[in-house]
């Protein structure tokens, strides 16, 4: 092998190949709300709500128009709070709850493509109810503390 | 797979070593035979340093890098130099999420074994060698983006809290291959260039974060612990007649 080609090689192998820095999907990311809807008459059971609308407040479009008795909602992140407006339009008069969740936050590497991860973690205390009139939301009740995964529930609404 | 194609590739560069040097043998017996003591006073002991142009070049070009390497050189016996590189850097840059400033120094030592064959009173080289080397350096973090799968709300970017801080104290040792070129241009002047293939041994990891670079080493991948760098650079020799 003459010198020449050994350059042209060590070239070859120090500038071809460089794999690009992307986030996988499935890599651990900022683990958002679940939500669980529940019997404020029979608390053990799960009761489902139809149509309810979610949006951000401050925000102009809608999170989602949900049916069902568990939802993911994300948190927002580097605030103490996120203001949530929950919207039951089936019902006539049609009913309407804001919630402030109050939260803080720390944040963890994961590597060098996806940076860092935010794990929220509920202030005490964990909600203000922002609308004065009653709603159609009975009772709020905290399951777990830290946000640090999406495998369960970590808030539950009593209606 | 991908270590399997890296050594075959390190096997093949000291095959092609230890196959020069065969060859090289048998001329420098014959050579010695013929003219020992001539031969020896035409080969002084050359010391030559320099700078790296690339470093003050890149640091032209981008606000956010300064870097500075002093390089040196000197014959020990036949072909083999002893080298050391010398260098400061500090470098701010945006890596995917996170934007960080690294700062610190380096030492490289090692040899250098010259393939080229010179006329009597040159000094020109085509040469591999081997580096250690050893980083110390700090790491910032000036801000970053959470990662998020759902954008509903804009994802603030954190400029302070308790990521965003200054971790000192971290340090590297990492190996490298050299492959380069040193050309004489006028007088006692010469322009080099080379490459290196970086392989990381041990690295001190600032605490909840990572060394996304490393002076001296350059960038540090997930995946493997291989890095890549060059320089170029100019050297002037003083020739040393012992």
């Amino acid at each position: 092998m003459t010198p020449r080609s050994l350059v042209f090689l060590m070239l070859l192998i120090l500038f071809s190949c460089e794999k690009d820095d992307i986030c996988l999907e499935g890599s651990p990311a900022t683990s958002r709300m679940i939500v669980l809807f529940k019997d404020y008459e029979n608390p053990q059971t799960k009761k489902g709500v139809t149509e309810l609308l979610i949006r951000g407040i401050s925000l102009a479009d809608s999170l989602t128009t949900f049916t069902g008795d568990s939802i993911v909602i994300p948190l927002r992140n580097n605030y103490e709070f996120t203001q949530y407006e929950f919207t039951l339009s089936t019902s006539s008069p049609t009913l309407s709850d804001s919630l402030q969740i109050n939260h803080h936050q720390f944040d963890t590497y994961i590597n060098r493509a996806c940076g860092y991860k935010s794990t929220f973690i509920f202030e005490n205390p964990f909600f203000y109810k922002l609308t004065q009139s009653e709603g159609w939301i009975k009772n709020i009740e905290k399951i777990r503390d830290t946000l640090s995964d999406e495998k369960s529930s970590h808030l539950a609404i009593y209606h | 797979m991908k270590k399997v194609h890296i050594w075959l590739f390190i096997i093949s560069l000291l095959t092609s070593v230890n196959w020069t040097t065969a060859q090289e043998l048998v001329q420098e017996i014959e050579e010695v035979v013929v003219d020992t003591i001539k031969k020896r006073g035409e080969k002084p002991y050359t010391i030559r340093f320099g700078v790296d142009l690339s470093k003050p070049l890149m640091a032209q070009l981008d606000k956010d890098f300064f870097g500075l390497e002093l390089v040196g050189d000197i014959r020990l016996f036949s072909e083999f130099y002893g080298a050391i590189e010398l260098g400061n850097e500090r470098k701010t840059q945006q890596s995917e999420q996170i934007n960080l400033t690294t700062t610190g120094t380096y030492i490289k030592l090692g040899f250098d074994y010259n393939m080229y064959k010179n006329w009597i009173g040159m000094n020109n080289a085509i040469y591999l060698g081997m580096r250690i080397g050893n980083g110390f350096f700090k790491q910032k973090v000036n801000e970053y983006k959470p990662y998020q799968i759902n954008h509903y709300w804009t994802t603030e970017v954190v400029k302070k809290g308790p990521e965003i801080r200054e971790q000192d104290g971290l340090s590297a040792r990492w190996i490298e291959i050299v492959a380069g070129i040193k050309v004489k241009m006028i007088n006692n002047l010469y322009l080099g260039f080379s490459m290196r293939l970086n392989r990381l041994m041990n690295d001190t990891r600032p605490e909840n974060f990572d060394n996304l670079y490393i002076p001296g080493f350059n960038k540090k991948t997930d995946e493997n612990v291989w890095g890549a760098g060059f320089n170029y650079t100019l050297t002037y020799a003083i020739p040393v007649k012992l």
